[in-house]
């Protein structure tokens, strides 16, 4: 979601600027294994689903985008292509460390 | 968005000269009309309102695809970019711009989408999009090309106060095939190159193309200079469909035994205009296409590049798609 702080402007309106992924970006295959372990804290051994998990993902793809660079580059999120390429580029960085709007 | 079509009037000619006849009668009042998948997106939204709508939809003369006298194509203004896609003279011969029109949107986009609206259609700017009183629209400022303007999408060169870029995949393909429109109106006809046909804001910062009130784009020329030669083109976007690209490259080479003969290296939505990248150009010809030559060609693709705040990166992806152009090049 990208927004103009400067004039109040939502830049991501409507399906073809908020880019969802498509068919075509998803991997053909995925695979989804559970970790086997109740949560001890809960009465039943359940465990939250949904939100707890996003946590999860930005710090598995963090940790991915760290070993493909070779160190920690990026410690934030969002991470967006543009960084990657400007970082393997050897250019400066054009986000700043605790920005957030990120296109 | 508001989504509803406003009233207008509705005109639907079935040749050339009653549609002529309809855009110069209405004058500056007629939209013209062809897939509609630029021209909906201003109607619907209200950002632009028209009195009249003139749709070619029903011109058959304007639409197919024919071989030419000397052995270039003649495109039909109104031929879906699906056909362009599968087309077999295309594929042929200009395999470039088949796989160009292919790259465009998604399939539904395609099959409603037409060579002479995607070449005529309006910059995706954002902001000006909005319906904003930026240059392009009449105004007097920029609001891309501003501290906190989030303008990762716009232009790294040839940006004169507008920094909009072209979002046009078939115009890119077609500027490194050399090939010119034909413009008609009640005067007679005009035949211009492409490159003079797609202008940025030094020359009018309020249109992207010379298309005068009143003429009609009937026919695209290619001509036979680049036909079945080694080409390559490559877009970046954000998504593998449906998404305008970020950087793309679309290129020609003649070849003279091993040795480059003649070269075009012209890279899409890095300025308003598909930007031909003469210097690379100049790099690789007369040498072989090695990884020494993609590199000389690509350390000078983008001299004088004037990046935004958040454009950077397309100054490494260009140089990058030139390198993989001249690599990875590919005859019929
Ligand atoms: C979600 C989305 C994603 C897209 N992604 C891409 C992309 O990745 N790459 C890309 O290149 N395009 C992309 N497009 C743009 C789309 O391909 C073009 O808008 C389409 O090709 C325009 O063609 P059309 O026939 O629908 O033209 P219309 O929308 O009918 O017309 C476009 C403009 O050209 C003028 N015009 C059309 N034909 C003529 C003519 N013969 N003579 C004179 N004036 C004419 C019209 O007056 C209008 O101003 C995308 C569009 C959408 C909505
Ligand atoms: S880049 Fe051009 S179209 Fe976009 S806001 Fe600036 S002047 Fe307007």
């Amino acid at each position: 979601m990208v927004y103009d702080p400067q004039n109040g402007l939502p830049a991501s309106v409507g399906f073809y600027q908020a880019k969802p992924a498509t068919y075509g970006d998803c991997p053909r295959a995925m695979r989804v294994t559970a970790v086997d372990k109740p949560d001890p804290s809960s009465p039943l051994g359940t465990k939250g689903i949904g939100e707890p998990l996003l946590g999860c993902a930005g710090s598995a793809l963090l940790c991915a985008i760290s070993d493909a660079l070779g160190g920690h580059v990026f410690n934030r999120t969002p991470v967006v292509a543009d960084m990657i390429i400007n970082h393997v580029a050897g250019r400066p960085p054009t986000h700043g460390p605790l920005q957030t709007n990120c296109q | 968005m508001r989504d509803m079509m406003p009233h207008f009037d509705l005109y639907q000619p079935d040749s050339v000269a009653a549609a002529l006849e309809l855009t110069s009668r209405l004058d500056e009042q007629a939209w013209i009309l062809a897939g509609g998948q630029d021209s909906f997106d201003w109607l619907k939204n209200r950002t632009r309102r028209t009195a009249a709508v003139v749709d070619l939809g029903a011109i058959d003369e304007l639409k197919g695809v024919r071989e030419s006298a000397g052995g270039g194509l003649e495109i039909g203004a109104l031929t879906t970019l699906t056909d362009i896609e599968a087309h077999p003279l295309i594929r042929e011969k200009f395999e470039l711009l088949a796989r160009a029109a292919g790259r465009v949107a998604s399939p539904q986009i395609r099959n409603a989408g037409t060579l002479g609206g995607n070449l005529c259609q309006d910059t995706r700017c954002w902001y000006y999009r909005h319906g904003v009183d930026c240059y392009r629209a009449g105004g007097n400022i920029c609001y891309a090309d501003t501290p906190e303007g989030q303008n990762r999408e716009h232009a790294i060169l040839g940006a004169s106060r507008c920094v909009a870029v072209s979002p046009s995949d078939t115009a890119t393909a077609l500027t490194a095939l050399d090939a010119s429109v034909v413009l008609r109106s009640r005067a007679g006809e005009r035949i211009v190159p492409i490159s003079e046909f797609l202008v940025g804001p030094a020359i009018n910062i309020r249109a992207m193309t010379t298309l005068r009130p009143g003429e009609i784009l009937t026919t695209v020329r290619v001509p036979a200079i680049w036909s079945g030669a080694m080409f390559y083109f490559e877009k970046v976007a954000d998504r593998a469909a449906w998404d305008f690209a970020l950087v793309s490259i679309a290129a020609a080479f003649r070849m003279d035994g091993k040795r480059v003969a003649d070269a075009r290296l012209v890279a899409g939505a890095v300025a308003c205009v598909p930007w031909r990248l003469h210097a690379a150009e100049r790099a690789v010809v007369g040498r072989e296409r090695s990884e020494d030559s993609a590199e000389r060609a690509a350390s000078v693709a983008v001299d004088g590049a004037r990046p935004l705040n958040y454009n950077h990166f397309k100054i490494p992806l260009t140089e990058n798609l030139v390198r993989r152009a001249i690599r990875d090049a590919q005859g019929a």
